[in-house]
C-alpha cells in the first residue's frame, strides 16, 4: 500500500465511476460527487483486501460508506440518493465474477463455477445488507445535513 | 368525479412506466405511484414487477373503484430523468401542479436529450482502461483495453439503433471484445489478452442488474430481485458465450 499505489487506484476507480455514471446520463452536476464516492469505497475495499485478506467484509465496508455519503450528499443537494448509489457502487459490484460463472459453466469446469458463484452471492448479499442498514436509519439522523432554506 | 379518476390513474401510470423506464428502483416507483393516487383516494395501492405496472383504487363505492396496468418494453438507465420525475411527483403530492401541469411536464420529460455520442463512446473506453489497471494489468495493457473499450462502444452505440434483443447484443459485444483483443496483441499491442479481455468486459457486464437486484430484495421485493438476479446471469452468459466463440475458433485455425 504505498501512496503512489493509492493514488493510482484512486484516480482509476474515480474514472470508472465517474464514466458509468455519464452512461447512466446523470445530471452534470453530480459526476464529481458521484466519481469521489466511488473512489472511496473502492479504496476503502482493497484496504481491506490487501492489509487485512478480508474480502467479502471489505466489499460490506464499502458499500456502508458508499450508501453513508450517498445519503448525506442527497440532503444536502435535495436529489434522491440513487442518482448517486448507483454509478458509485459499479467498482465494488462482483461484475466480473459474473463473467467468471458464466465462463465455467459454457465450459463445464464446475468447481471453478462453484467457487465463483459463492463469491458473487457473497459480495452481492454484503451490498444488499449495506444498502438495507444504511437506509433503515431514520430520517432524523440525517436531518441535520439537510440544506438550508431550500 | 369519474373522470377525474381515469385521468389520475393514467397519470400514475405514465410516471410509474416512464419510472420503470428509466432504471429505477422498485421501492421507490411503488412509492411514487402511492403518493400520487393518495392525492385522490387514501386506500390505493400500486405493483411493479421489471415488465410492467399495476394502480389500482379503492372505494367503497364501485363505480369510484379501478385497477389498471400497463406493460413497458424498452428498458435503460437514465439517472437524470428519475430525478426530473422525483421533483414532479412531489410537486404534485405538494398541490403545486395539477394533472394537466403534470403531464405537460412529463411530456417535456421524454424530449430530454442524452450525452453527445462521442462522450459515450469516451466513456467506453476509460471504463475499459480504467478496470484493466485496477485489476492489476499494466498500462501498456491499459493503452490496448482503451482502443477495444472505444471499439466496442461503437458497436453498442450502432446496435442501440435497432431494436434487438439484449442477448444478441452481448454476443456480439463479446465477440468484438475478444476479436480485437487478440487482433491487437497480434500487432504487438498489449501484454496479457486475458487482462484486456476482462477490464473491456466491464461496460457489459451486469453490474447494474446485480445492484438493483440486491436491493430490491433488501427491500422485500422479490419478484423483481429474482427476475433482475436472472437477467444479471442471462446478460452474462451472452458476453461469456461471445468471448468463447472467438477464443475456440483461435485455437482451432492456430
Amino acid at each position: 500500500m504505498s501512496p503512489l499505489f493509492i493514488l493510482k487506484d484512486f484516480i482509476f476507480s474515480a474514472v470508472s465511476a465517474g464514466a458509468f455514471a455519464i452512461l447512466f446520463n446523470i445530471p452534470r452536476k453530480e459526476i464529481v460527487h458521484t466519481s469521489v464516492s466511488g473512489a472511496v469505497g473502492w479504496l476503502i475495499y482493497i484496504a481491506f483486501f490487501k492489509i487485512l485478506q478480508m474480502e467479502t467484509i471489505g466489499v460490506f465496508v464499502g458499500a456502508v460508506s458508499v450508501a453513508f455519503i450517498s445519503r448525506v450528499l442527497s440532503y444536502k443537494r435535495l436529489i434522491p440518493s440513487t442518482i448517486y448509489l448507483t454509478p458509485a457502487l459499479i467498482p465494488l459490484v462482483p461484475g466480473t465474477e459474473m463473467y467468471y460463472i458464466a465462463d465455467g459453466l459454457l465450459r463445464n469446469d464446475m468447481y471453478y463455477t462453484f467457487l465463483h458463484t459463492v463469491r458473487a452471492i457473497k459480495f452481492a448479499g454484503a451490498i444488499a445488507l449495506a444498502i438495507l442498514i444504511l437506509y433503515s436509519v431514520p430520517d432524523r439522523y440525517f436531518n441535520m445535513f439537510r440544506k438550508k432554506n431550500p | 368525479m369519474s373522470e377525474d379518476k381515469d385521468e389520475i390513474l393514467d397519470f400514475a401510470l405514465q410516471m410509474g412506466c416512464m419510472m420503470l423506464e428509466s432504471g429505477a428502483e422498485t421501492q421507490r416507483i411503488q412509492w411514487t405511484m402511492e403518493m400520487i393516487l393518495s392525492n385522490y383516494c387514501s386506500a390505493a395501492q400500486s405493483y411493479v414487477i421489471p415488465t410492467g405496472v399495476f394502480a389500482g383504487i379503492y372505494n367503497t363505492n364501485a363505480t369510484a373503484s379501478a385497477t389498471r396496468f400497463r406493460r413497458i418494453t424498452d428498458r435503460r438507465v437514465d439517472l437524470e430523468r428519475i430525478m426530473m420525475l422525483n421533483d414532479i411527483a412531489r410537486r404534485f403530492k405538494r398541490h403545486e401542479l395539477n394533472i394537466s401541469q403534470s403531464m405537460e411536464r412529463l411530456e417535456k420529460v421524454k424530449q430530454m436529450t442524452e450525452f453527445n455520442p462521442w462522450i459515450r463512446l469516451l466513456c467506453y473506453g476509460l471504463i475499459s482502461l480504467a478496470f484493466t489497471i485496477l485489476f492489476g494489468g499494466a498500462a501498456y495493457d491499459g493503452f490496448a483495453s482503451f482502443i477495444v473499450g472505444i471499439l466496442l462502444g461503437i458497436a453498442m452505440l450502432f446496435l442501440g439503433k435497432f431494436r434487438i434483443s439484449s442477448l444478441i447484443t452481448n454476443i456480439i459485444g463479446g465477440i468484438v471484445i475478444t476479436f480485437f483483443a487478440l487482433l491487437l496483441l497480434h500487432f504487438g499491442i498489449g501484454l496479457s489478452y486475458i487482462k484486456i479481455i476482462t477490464g473491456s468486459l466491464m461496460p457489459l457486464v451486469p453490474g447494474f442488474a446485480i445492484t438493483s437486484a440486491a436491493r430490491d430484495m433488501a427491500f422485500g421485493d422479490i419478484v423483481s430481485g429474482t427476475a433482475k438476479a436472472a437477467e444479471a446471469v442471462f446478460i452474462s452468459v451472452g458476453i461469456t458465450f461471445g468471448v468463447l466463440i472467438v477464443l475456440h475458433l483461435r485455437s482451432v485455425i492456430m
